[in-house]
Parts: C-alpha cells; structure tokens; sequence
C-alpha cells in the first residue's frame, strides 16, 4: 500500500495525468503481488465498466453539453441577472446565482466555472473587479453547481459506496442553496468594503423578473421533473441519466428550436472527450480498489481512527478534515473512488446516515478542486482568465472560509441535510 | 480533415453515446408498459466499455487528459521535456503490459457468458488490450513529436493554464 | 501462515453462511496449526462471482460461494441444480452434491476451466415468492413482472410459473419494488429478510421452488500447491462447515418468517402441485431431460 501511494505522488507531481498516475501505481500492486496474478489487473480495469449505476456518468455529461446547445445557458444568465444584478457587488452576485441554477441542469463543477470564466469573466474585469477575486467568485461558486442534482460526484459517491442517488440528490437541494447564501452574502461584505458597485440603482420590477423566469422555465422545470421521475417510479436512479439527455434534446428540439443537427453532433463529440477524461482514471483506478480491499485498509483506517474517538460528528470532522487536506492535493474524483469505500462503513458503523456524510464528503472533496496547488475548477478558470494562482488563493479564502463554515454547521445538522430525502424519499 | 482512422474513431464512439442512451431509455419505458427487455441495458453496459477506451483515446490524442501541472511549469523547458519522454516511456510500457496481459485473460476465460446474453465476456475484457493498443499508438505519435524537438507528449502547449509568477 | 484462502461472498455479516465460513476458517487454522490462514471479503468485495471465479481461474489464491449456474458455462451438468422442484428439503440436496456422480463433475470442472469445488453442501434455503396480492398458482402470476436472477434456468422457471421474468441487480430490488418498477421478486428467506423485503411486499407464499444450494469453489491449482494432509484437512472442514451453515439456515429461516409475520406480512403454505406440474417442462427445455431421470433415480434409492 505504501509503495502504491508513493509511485501514484511521486508520478502525479512529475506532471503524468492522474489516470496514468493511479493506473501504474494500481498495477504495481498485481506486479508485486505473489499470489494475485498480474492479468487481474486487466480484469479489474473490466470490471469496473461494467456497473449499472456508472452508466449515470456518460449520462449526465452528454446532457450538460446538449443543454448548452438549446440555448437554456443564456435563458438563466438572463434570469440570473433579473433576480440579483440589484445587489451591491452585482455581477459576482449574478455568477453565484447562476451557478445555482446550472446546478439543476449540469452536473459538474468544472464544466459550471469554465462557462462562466468565459462568459461573465471579461465583463466582471472590465467593470473593475479584481482578476482574483472573479476567478474566485467563479471557481468556489462553481461548488454549488456540483451540489444541487444532478450531481456527478454524488453519483460516483452513491456508486462506490453503495447509497442510493435518488436520496443523494434529494439530500443536495439544501445544501445547495446554503452555500448559494453563504456566498452571496460574502460577496455582499467584500463588494461593500471594496465599492464593487451594483448593476443598477433598484430592484427590478415584478414583470421583469416573472418574464425572465418564464423563459427559463424548462431549465428550471428539469432538476423538479427528475427527481419526480426517480420518485414516481418510471425510472430507476440509473436510468434517469439516459432520460435527461432526451429530455435536453427534446427542449432543444421543440420547444427552444435552437437545437440543430450540427450542435447534437457537436454535443455528442465533446461528450464523447469528456467521458474518456473521466472514465479512465475511474477505470484504471479500479486496480488500486482491488489492492485497498485485498490489503484490508479499511479495517486498518477504521481501527486507527476509532482509536482516536467514537464519538460520530468527532470521526466526522476528523475525516472531513483529513480530506480537506487530501483535497488540496489529490483531484476530486480520484478522492471519491479512494475514499468512500473506506469511510463510509466506519460512519454507518457510528450510526452515520451515508446520504448525510455524503453531502459532507463530496463537498468538501469537489472544494479541492478550487485550491491550490491542484485544483481541476481552478485551473480552467484561472487559465482562462489568465489569473496568476497567488492572486487566485488571496481572494478565494473568504470564500472557502464561508463554504468551510457551512459544511461544519451542516457536520452538526443531519436534520437539515436528510430533510428532504426523508420527507421524500 | 484529419486523417481516416481519426475520423472513423470519432463516429463509432459518438454512435456508441448515442446508442447507449436510447437502449438505456428503451429499457426504462419498455419495462413501464410491462415487457421488460432483458438484453437492452445489457447491451448498453458492453458498449459503454468499448465508449470509455475510444473517449480516453481522443482525449489523449488531443492531450485532455488531467494532470498537475502545477510543479513541472517552474522547470525549464529542457527538463520539463525529459521528465515528460521519460514518463510518456514508462506509461507506454505500463498499456504494453496491460495490453498483453489482457489478450491473455481474454483467452483464457473465454467461456465467461456476459451477463445473462449467452454472448462471450471477452467482449468486455477484450476492449482493455484493444484500448491499451490504440493509446499506446497514440501515444508513440506524441512521442515521436516530442522528441522530433516539437510538443510536449502529455501537455498541450496552447491550453488555458494559470500564470506563473 | 505459510498458506493463505481469500473467500469471497455475495452474502452479508449476518447470513447463516458467513457464520459458516467463520467456522471454517477457525477449523482450519487449528487443524493445520495455523499454516493455512483463510480471510473472508462478506458483500462481494473482491468482485462478482464471475471474477473471483475468472481470478481463481487465473492461478490466484481465492475461492467464492456460488451456485451452479455459475458453472455450468464450464460444465453444464451443474445447471440442473437450479432446477424447478429438483429436491425437497436439504437431505436430498446433500445427497446429490455429496455422490460419485457430482465427484465426476468436480474432475470434468477441474479439465474445463482449472476450478474445483470444495464441498458443494452450502444450503441458502427454499426460493419463495414475494408479492404484494395472494397467491395460490400459477393464474395469479398472470402479467406480475417478477425479479429473478437471469440465467435461462431462473428464467424459464418463472415464466413457467406463470409471472414475468424481470432480471436486475439485487441491490435495485428493494427500490425497484417500492417504486412498483416491478410487482414481486423471488428468494429465499434470509436473503429476502436481509433486504427488508417484507418492508416493501406483503405476501410470502411458500413455494419452494427452487432449493438453493451453493458450493465454495477456487483454483485447483492453487489446491494441488498445497501439501496432501492440508488439501485433506480443507476439504473436509470445508463440507463440515457447509452442514453446519445449512442447518443454521434452517434454524434462521422459521425466526426469520415468524418475524416477517409478525411485521405484518402474509406468509402462506401453499399446495405447491399446480407449480411443481407447470414447471416440469423446463427440464426438457434447457437438455436436461435424462439428467433429471439419474437424480430422480439416485433420490428413490
Ligand atoms: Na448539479
Ligand atoms: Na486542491
């Protein structure tokens, strides 16, 4: 096990992409191994595809990128700005409310803070807001777009460590619009301290917004509609992926008719890219899942961290912030495949509802992804901005600070987090 | 217009998306009105793992795959092109391997049905060496670039990346 | 430990054959003075069935619980013990799994695909149906979609009994139902209570279609590398632990009812004849029609 961590940091860090990085160290295992012969790794790179619940993740990145085609981004940037462009600090609040409405249709952070870097980025500059702070604005932002369903962190969450997704899901929406609030309100303290101005002297009024809303109606309609399809019955968990790509195609179609046969295409390719980025460093990691479970570190984690305490939350916020620390170095998905395995018997074990530490986990794990030294959300937005890291980090921490303020509170409140899978599900 | 087996590879693997939505979908509604199709997601899963290879393969021809940059961009350009041959060599022996191995598995359990099909599983294990085959060719053309003094083999030049300072 | 058998099974902490396997590992580990060490991975940790079967395969030092479904793409004679009403009760079973006849099996297993049975005696209980509406045959399983693993034998079995066969994973069984995507699922009882099945379906009707016998199968290989006395040693604990876990089966699945029962579920005996005559056919249909006549006799003697 040693050996495998120190081969996967040590070819990471020398600039190898982290598929091949897990997929070498994985296979050093069945290399070195003297009774597990080294073509089952080969089988556990099989294997791994062959899950039903996976399947949610092609799903749900081809429906991201044909939304994008049918023309609902601009619908909810025009709701975005209708709803908040008011507020002190008016563009960067319109970037966080738009991530909370992406967040019903997409399902990946990364993708949510890339768009907005290249759509909202240039104007917020232009208006006077720092390079860091709208890189920062963007990437954390891009968290709550990760968190309200769809969810592909929560789907591999759900995958790994077999916990149903439809609860997952329902479990997201709050949390979701805790952070939504948490960063507002940031944005409100350092707009207001900095004289970041807002986009117009009043409120809109009441016609404005219910048009702005109407029009966005099909995007804000689609997470309500999927979850009511998981929980009526028509679909399972699985399948309701496969439904939201016809369900993007059929807005496109007919009732946007901004869908053309060349953007479906288009989708489909881009769709097809994405998918090999993410499905590779969940196949090749198959192997270092195999090697985890074969050594029994979860056994050994358990012990060393119910040596420490027993008491639940205490566990808890210890993994949590174990995971933080991994974070800041490990990428998102690669966290969730390691990790979830090992943790989530130890918390159910303590009496720990999984749909409660999963919100916790994907979080803060998916937060990762906005910190340096690696962070895949910060990367795209700072590269895309151009903005230098220091510059990036000083003006996220008020940021991370609140969104690390409102994972403890949610630590100590199941109530609020299983709220609506409980009344739901 | 980029060469044959380029074009070729991007239309089976968007074929296969494609495919794989509409069995999963038909699948949901079929079972709705009450006559299950056994085979339909069946078939969906065996072609999602042939999907994953032809994807990774696109992404690392066109350099998408995710690494960390982060340490590699404070090299100078010369190391930073050694430390990539030398890796770009070490994962070429690691999907060699794999590649051989695999063909051996898929041999060797050749009567492992798939699923409930009655169809072979070395449909499955199969798409491993196929897929380690393609992304090693792929990755001998980066190379070969590499060392020709043109890019680098995992980085792409012209990507969006944050300032060094 | 010089030697070391990592079990795998599909079956949780608390299922009669985990105790079992338990047992197994403590006899073994006293009898060969701790050189073979066996280390067992409950909820399929190292994989399906089919690839720890494909890792046993490979020379590797594991060894699964399974059915002989499982098997019969490498011999074909051990489908027949899925078979509708093939046996009563868990006596017959273990006469079958413990002849000449099945040690015939075991060797062609070994030249087919380099596996062998440890002991095959590993009883899970009857299969029983659960549904949500009374049943006394086959006319009341008219259009009820039921879940049921989808190897031809399960299959053919249930559309047979008159319901529709609907295969899906185990685990989206319990949503599966309470979403009404299907009607009713067949299973023996500690499985069937494992999932809180009675949570989600209200009538237990006691069929006893298919008697659920599995076997704990690993690499010959990996068998024969071991010194004579241990293989002797592992064989026969294995077939002891086997009887042990079956009559703990037995014990758990009168609580296990008794319990469901009193959760508010049905459960009902049933005179199981218009089942046993309307499932007889599927013997022919999968080629097992002179098979079924040398059980038939071996069990008559
Ligand atoms: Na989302
Ligand atoms: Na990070």
């Amino acid at each position: 096990m040693t050996l495998l961590a120190i081969i996967f940091f040590a070819l990471m860090f020398a600039g190898l992409p982290i598929a091949f990085a897990i997929g070498i160290a994985g296979f050093s295992f069945f290399v070195f191994s003297s009774s597990i012969p080294a073509s089952i790794g080969v089988q556990q790179i099989a294997t791994t595809s062959q899950s039903f619940p996976l399947l949610a993740v092609p799903f749900f990145v081809l429906a991201g990128h044909m939304m994008n085609r049918t023309g609902i981004t601009p619908r909810l940037i025009t709701c975005s700005n209708a709803l908040v462009s008011w507020m002190a600090g008016g563009l960067a609040q319109v970037c966080i409310v738009l991530s909370t409405l992406m967040g019903g249709v997409s399902g990946s952070a990364v993708a949510d803070a890339a768009m907005e870097a290249r759509i909202l980025g240039p104007e917020m500059m232009a208006k006077g807001y720092s390079r860091g702070f709208t890189g920062a604005v963007i990437a954390v932002g891009s968290l709550i777009t990760a968190t309200i369903p769809p969810s592909l962190g929560l789907i591999l969450y759900g995958f790994v460590g077999n916990v149903s997704i439809g609860r997952l899901f329902l479990a997201g929406i709050i949390p979701g619009f805790l952070m939504m609030a948490a960063m507002m309100l940031t944005v409100w303290l350092v707009a207001r301290k900095r004289g970041y101005r807002a986009e117009s002297a009043q409120p809109p009024s009441f016609r404005v917004v219910m048009r702005a809303v109407y029009d966005a109606k099909w995007a804000l309609l689609f997470p309500i509609i999927l979850l009511v399809a998981i929980r009526g019955g028509i679909f399972t968990a699985s399948e309701v992926g496969a439904f939201a790509v016809i369900y993007a195609v059929f807005v496109g179609v007919v009732l946007h008719r901004e869908l053309t046969f060349e953007g479906f295409r288009a989708a489909l390719a881009e769709a097809v890219e994405d998918i090999g980025v993410i499905m590779l460093i969940i196949l090749l990691s198959g192997m270092v899942g195999y090697a985890v479970i074969f050594e029994q570190a979860p056994q050994t984690v358990a012990a060393a961290l119910l040596g420490l305490s027993s008491e639940p939350v205490v566990v808890v916020l210890l993994i949590l912030f174990f995971l933080f620390i991994a974070g800041l170095f490990i990428e998102s998905t690669v966290l969730v495949l390691m990790l979830a395995p090992i943790f989530v018997p130890i918390v159910t074990r303590l009496g720990v509802d999984p749909v409660h530490f999963g919100i916790l986990m994907m979080s803060v794990v998916t937060l990762g992804g906005m910190t340096p030294p690696v962070g895949v959300a910060m990367y795209a937005v700072c590269g895309i901005l151009r903005c230098p890291v220091e510059e990036y980090f000083r003006e996220s921490l008020p940021f991370l600070l609140a969104i690390i303020l409102v994972i403890v509170g949610l630590a100590f409140l199941p109530g609020v987090v299983l709220f609506l899978p409980n009344l739901f599900g | 217009m980029p060469p044959i087996h380029v074009v070729l590879e991007e239309f089976v693997a968007k074929a296969l998306l494609a495919a794989i939505v509409v069995l999963v979908f038909l699948a949901a509604a079929a079972r709705t009105f009450g006559h299950p199709l056994i085979w339909s997601v069946d078939l969906a899963q065996l072609l999602f793992v042939w999907l994953c290879m032809l994807g990774a393969n696109k992404a690392l021809r066109r350099k998408s795959h995710i690494g960390v940059d982060f340490f590699v961009l404070r090299l100078p350009t010369a190391m930073r092109r050694i430390v990539e041959i030398v890796l770009g060599l070490l994962t070429l022996g690691f999907l060699g391997a794999l590649a051989y191995l695999g063909v051996r598995l898929t041999l060797l359990n050749a009567e492992r049905i798939y699923g409930d099909s009655g169809i072979s599983y070395a449909w499955v294990t199969g798409a491993v060496p196929v897929g380690c085959v393609l992304l090693a060719l792929t990755l001998i053309g980066h190379l070969v670039r590499c060392l020709r003094g043109g890019a680098l083999v995992f980085l792409r030049e012209d990507a969006p990346r944050p300032v060094v300072e | 430990a010089s030697y070391e058998l990592n079990i795998n099974t599909a079956l949780t902490t608390d299922d009669p054959i985990y105790k079992g396997l338990e047992r197994l590992r403590d006899r073994v580990a006293e009898r060969t003075g701790g050189e073979l060490a066996i280390r067992i991975f409950p909820g399929s940790q190292l994989g399906k069935d089919e690839d720890v079967l494909e890792q046993a395969r490979a020379g590797a030092n594991v060894a699964v619980v399974v059915d002989g479904g499982r098997l019969a793409v490498f011999v074909p004679e051990f489908g027949v013990l899925g078979g509708p009403y093939l046996v009563s009760g868990f006596d017959q079973v273990r006469k079958i799994v413990t002849s000449p006849m099945f040690d015939a099996w075991n060797a062609k297993l070994k030249a087919a695909s380099g596996h062998t049975a440890l002991s095959f005696n590993w009883w899970q209980g009857d299969r029983n149906l659960l549904t949500n509406r009374a049943v006394t045959g086959p006319a009341d399983l008219a259009g009820v979609r039921m879940r049921t693993p989808g190897a031809p034998v399960w299959m053919e079995t249930i559309r047979a009994m008159g319901a529709t066969p609907t295969p899906m994973g185990w685990a989206e069984v319990y949503p599966a139902l309470q979403q009404q995507v299907i009607d009713a699922v067949e299973a023996q009882t500690p499985a069937a209570y494992g999932a809180r099945l009675y949570e989600v379906t209200s009538h237990l009707t006691k069929t006893a279609h298919i008697s659920l016998i599995t076997g704990l199968v690993t690499s010959a290989a990996w068998v024969d590398s071991l010194p004579a006395e241990m293989q002797t040693a592992l064989k026969e604990e294995s077939l002891a632990a086997g009887d042990y876990a079956s009559g703990l089966t037995g014990e758990s699945i009168v609580a296990l009812e008794a319990d469901m029962a009193s959760k508010g579920m049905t459960v009902t005996e049933i005179d199981v004849t218009p089942f046993r005559e309307a499932t007889a056919g599927v013997y022919e249909l999968l080629g097992y029609t002179e098979l079924k006549q040398t059980i038939d006799a071996m069990l008559a003697e």
